[in-house]
């Protein structure tokens, strides 16, 4: 797959096997100015994405998962404090970090077919022809299960099918890290179990640096190398956890793994903690 | 579909029965006046001008600077129409001259621009412009600030400028906006020409209307005027061949 731009990728990823990370947040403040004065969302967070992880962010609704992702994609400017791709500072989204938006159907071009938005990273760049970019498009397609509909409109396809156009296009540019926030949490079960399956196989064939955001603790475990949990306003990092089942992982057998069950708990238990309920609460 | 189709004849139906009545009014001299020509008789004046090539010439005169005063307009009123819709200065700078340009009615541009222009084609063509450009100022302006920021985010995550969002995101997605005042700004156009033709200098469509019914060619006026119909209706439907064409992935 795209394999000039990976084998690129992989000379420069070299230097960054000396340890850097390949995102780097250091001592992040983020405020926004709000009715009556400034409200501040992060306060120094730092956070090291290492190469090729997993990393999964959670914590209670409004605590700045969002905030902390677009942070880290270039799209919103740090109040203080500095984000670090590959070792340079981010000012403006860094080529080969791809962010996919929650609102996911919203980022799609209505008027471009299937694999007009496939390419549409790729039209940018004058080193990649046409034919190239519609071989690029349709091998995306393919991976994410869209080949027989690149010539739809985005109107006619399902919401999950949408999702996994914004994924194989995020991914045509061949990026190093892919950055995704709350990417299922409008899909049904089944299709998010489909698309909890595919990102993880995309992860591990095309071995890119992911960081996730999700509010559902299964899906952070059953996903990730490594999950953080933020603490609510203003968010700093409350749990930071090494996540090391073997791959491919069985979401049903894994459910029932003690292990899981323990740091299943003291997420939650961060996260309860969050929103002043007790156990007792939760439980009814 | 059978009684779309049956809908259909009964509004050309209509079409026949009011020539008929029109044919039949001054057959059986229920019109008073002598000057008003038959129906028949306006055709055979449309085709007599259409073989001697009055009417195409006229009719050519029209619409080169129709057309030729309608893409200077869009052309400018795009590029203005997004300056205002993506910059805020731009926007307060030009809303308040736009919104109190735009309710005078566009033939009263003419006389003003007779005494900066004079009688020819440059005024004509210059009054179609500023009249048409108002239309699909206010459109393009409006889809450009409609444009929904996460798409115009997905344009920066993926790497492009501003030059390169603008042109393959925020642009096209305002296009529906745009080609609606393109069309509300085709018509003005097409009376715009047509009355400074009537107003100012001997040449056109609408000079030849006027000169007709002045010299008592009443038959020929009435050939001009459905001369205009046709065209006007051929045009329109080009239009929205075009734009249904361009907008395809809404009914897709
Ligand atoms: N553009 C903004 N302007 C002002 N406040 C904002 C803005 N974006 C987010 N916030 C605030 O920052 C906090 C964190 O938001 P967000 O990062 O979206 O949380 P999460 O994704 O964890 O639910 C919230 O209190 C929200 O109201
Ligand atoms: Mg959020």
């Amino acid at each position: 797959m795209l394999p000039e731009t990976v084998a690129s990728d992989r000379a420069t990823r070299a230097d960054e096997q000396a340890g850097h990370p390949v995102l780097a947040a250091r001592d992040v403040v983020k405020s926004y100015l709000a009715r009556g004065g400034e409200s501040v969302v992060l306060d120094h967070v730092d956070l090291d994405v290492a190469d090729g992880d997993f990393l999964t962010i959670v914590g209670p609704s409004g605590c700045g998962k969002t905030t902390m992702l677009q942070l880290l994609a270039g799209l919103s400017p740090v109040t203080s404090g500095s984000v670090r791709f590959a070792g340079t500072v981010v000012e403006s989204p860094p080529p080969g970090v791809v962010y996919v938006f929650q609102q996911f159907a919203k980022s799609i071009f209505p008027w471009r077919t299937v694999l007009d938005n496939v390419v549409f990273g790729l039209e940018r760049d004058r080193g990649i022809d046409r034919r190239r970019r519609t071989e690029i498009g349709r091998e995306m397609l393919g991976r994410v299960g869209l080949e027989a509909y690149e010539r739809h409109y985005p109107g006619q396809l399902s919401g999950g099918m949408q999702q996994r156009l914004a994924i194989a296009r995020a991914l045509a540019t061949s990026p190093r890290v892919l950055l995704m926030d709350e990417p299922f949490s409008a899909l049904d079960a089944l299709t998010r179990a489909k698309l909890q399956k595919l990102v993880l196989d995309l992860w591990r064939s095309l071995g890119i640096t992911v960081v996730f955001v999700t509010h559902d603790i299964e899906e952070a475990l059953l996903l990730s190398t490594r999950v953080v949990a933020l603490r609510k306003s203003p968010a700093t990092v409350d749990i930071d956890l090494r996540v090391d089942f073997a791959h491919p992982r069985n979401p049903v057998t894994l459910g029932e793994d003690p292990r899981f069950l323990a740091m299943r708990r003291q997420l939650l238990d961060s996260i309860y903690r969050q929103e002043g309920l007790s156990y007792e609460d939760g439980a009814r | 579909m059978i009684r779309r189709l049956s809908l259909r004849a009964t509004g050309i139906g209509l079409i026949v029965l009011l020539v008929v009545a029109w044919e039949l009014a001054v057959r059986l001299q229920l019109v008073d006046s002598p000057s008003i020509p038959s129906f028949s008789a306006s055709v055979a004046a449309l085709v007599g001008g259409i073989t001697d090539g009055t009417l195409p010439v006229a009719m050519g005169e029209t619409l080169s600077r129709v057309l030729v005063g309608y893409v200077v307009a869009v052309v400018a009123a795009v590029v203005v129409g997004a300056l205002m819709g993506t910059s805020r200065f731009v926007y307060y700078l030009l809303e308040p001259v736009t919104e109190l340009l735009r309710p005078i009615p566009s033939a009263a541009y003419i006389p003003i621009a007779i005494l900066l222009l004079g009688v020819g084609s440059e005024m004509k063509i210059a009054v179609i412009a500023l009249t048409s450009f108002f239309p699909v100022v206010l459109s393009t302006c409006g889809g450009v600030r409609s444009v929904d920021p996460i798409l115009v985010d997905t344009g920066r995550t993926l790497g492009y400028g501003p030059l390169g969002r603008l042109r393959r995101i925020v642009l096209p997605s305002a296009l529906p906006e745009t080609l609606t005042g393109m069309r509300v700004a085709l018509g003005i156009a097409l009376i715009v020409g047509i009355v400074s033709e009537m107003l100012a200098g001997d040449t056109g469509i609408g000079y030849l209307i006027l000169e007709s019914q002045r010299i008592f060619q009443v038959p020929l006026m009435f050939a001009g005027i459905i001369t205009l119909a046709l065209v006007g209706y051929l045009l329109n439907l080009a239009f929205v061949r075009v734009e249904s064409h361009l907008l395809r992935w809404r009914t897709a």
